[in-house]
C-alpha cells in the first residue's frame, strides 16, 4: 500500500498542522485549519514531487506523489509582499514566494510520511483555472486547507499525478540516501 | 560581520537578508552552491554562510564539503537552513562541517538564537 494514500484522520490532522505552521511562521499571523474552499478567480499553484524509495524490492523505482500548494492571487500578493518586504510584488515574486511555501510544506510532508525519500525542486505558476476539491475526491488525493489573514490556502497530496515535468536537484552529495529510523 | 545567504528562492533570501541585516550583518546573496563558490573565488570571505540543501547545480551539502576542503575558508561558520529534517540529513551536514542546522519553517528568534550560540551576535 502506498504511503501517500489512505491517510487516516491522525495523518490528515498532521497535514493541517504542517500547513498552519508554515503559513503562520512565514506570515507571522495565526493560521487555522478550515473547510472553506479556495476563492474564485486566479490562483498561484506550486507543485513538487516526493520520491519515496522505501521499497527496496529489486526493480522497484519507488513511489511518487505530487505535493501541491494553491492560494488565491490575493493571498499570494500578501505572502510575497511580507516575505520579500516589498509593497507591490510582481508576478515572478508571487510565483517564487508560493514555490518556497510549497518547498517548506513538501519537506515537512516528506518527513511525516516517508523514511527514505527525496524532494524535487518546486515549480509554480499562475492559473486562471478554478479547481475546487471535492469533499470526497474521486481519486486518491488528500486535501487540507487553512485560513490566514482571511484567505484560504490549500495543501494537497496527489499520489497519481505525473512528475515528469518536475526537476530534481543534483545528486552531487546525495546520490545515496540512507534510511532514517 | 559579513553573512552570505545561499538559497535558490528569492523569497527565502529576502527573509534571511532582512533578519541578518537587522542583526547588523552586511549580507551577500547567492542563488545556489555554484554561484556561492564563484563568489568565494573572488576573494569574498563571509563570517557566516546560511546554506539551503536542495538547490540547482550544486547542493548545500556539496557546498559545505567544498568550503571545508579549502584551508583559507576554515574560519567561515556554516549554517544549514533547509526543509530537510530527517535525523540522517542533520548528521550528514554536521559531519561534513556545518556548525548549525535550522529546519524551515523557522522564526526570527531561531536564527538569532543560533547565531548567538555561535558567538556571532550578542545575546
Amino acid at each position: 500500500m502506498s504511503v501517500f494514500t489512505g491517510l487516516d484522520d491522525g495523518l490528515r490532522e498532521e497535514l493541517g498542522v504542517i500547513l498552519t505552521d508554515v503559513l503562520s511562521s512565514v506570515l507571522r499571523q495565526e493560521a487555522i485549519v478550515t473547510t472553506n474552499q479556495l476563492p474564485h478567480g486566479s490562483s498561484v499553484t506550486s507543485r513538487l514531487a516526493i520520491h519515496d524509495r522505501s521499497d527496496e524490492t529489486p526493480g522497484s523505482e519507488g513511489e511518487f506523489a505530487v505535493i501541491e500548494v494553491r492560494v488565491g492571487i490575493g493571498l499570494a500578493r500578501v505572502m510575497a509582499a511580507r516575505m520579500m518586504s516589498m509593497s507591490t510584488p510582481d508576478t515572478p515574486d508571487l510565483v517564487d514566494a508560493i514555490a518556497e511555501i510549497s518547498n517548506i510544506a513538501g519537506g515537512n510532508v516528506k518527513t511525516l510520511l516517508c523514511h527514505h525519500a527525496r524532494l524535487s525542486l518546486p515549480s509554480a505558476q499562475i492559473s486562471d483555472v478554478e479547481e475546487f476539491a471535492a469533499a470526497r475526491p474521486a481519486d486518491a488525493s488528500t486535501y487540507v486547507r487553512a485560513i490566514v489573514l482571511g484567505h484560504v490556502a490549500q495543501l494537497a497530496i496527489h499520489p497519481d499525478a505525473p512528475v515528469a515535468d518536475l526537476l530534481w536537484p543534483p545528486t552531487n552529495s546525495d546520490s545515496t540516501l540512507e534510511p532514517t529510523a | 560581520m559579513r553573512a552570505l545567504v545561499i538559497d535558490d528562492s528569492r523569497a527565502m533570501r529576502a527573509i534571511l537578508t532582512r533578519q541578518l541585516s537587522a542583526l547588523g550583518f552586511d549580507v551577500a546573496q547567492a542563488f545556489d552552491g555554484r554561484d556561492a563558490l564563484d563568489l568565494l573565488g573572488t576573494g569574498y570571505v563571509p563570517d557566516v554562510a546560511l546554506v539551503d540543501w536542495n538547490m540547482p547545480r550544486l547542493d548545500g551539502l556539496s557546498f559545505i564539503k567544498a568550503v571545508r576542503a579549502r584551508p583559507e575558508l576554515r574560519e567561515v561558520t556554516l549554517m544549514m537552513v533547509t526543509t530537510e529534517s530527517e535525523h540522517d540529513k542533520i548528521v550528514r551536514a554536521l559531519a561534513a562541517g556545518a556548525h548549525e542546522y535550522v529546519i524551515k519553517p523557522f522564526t526570527d528568534e531561531v536564527i538569532a538564537d543560533k547565531l548567538a550560540l555561535l558567538g556571532l551576535v550578542g545575546v
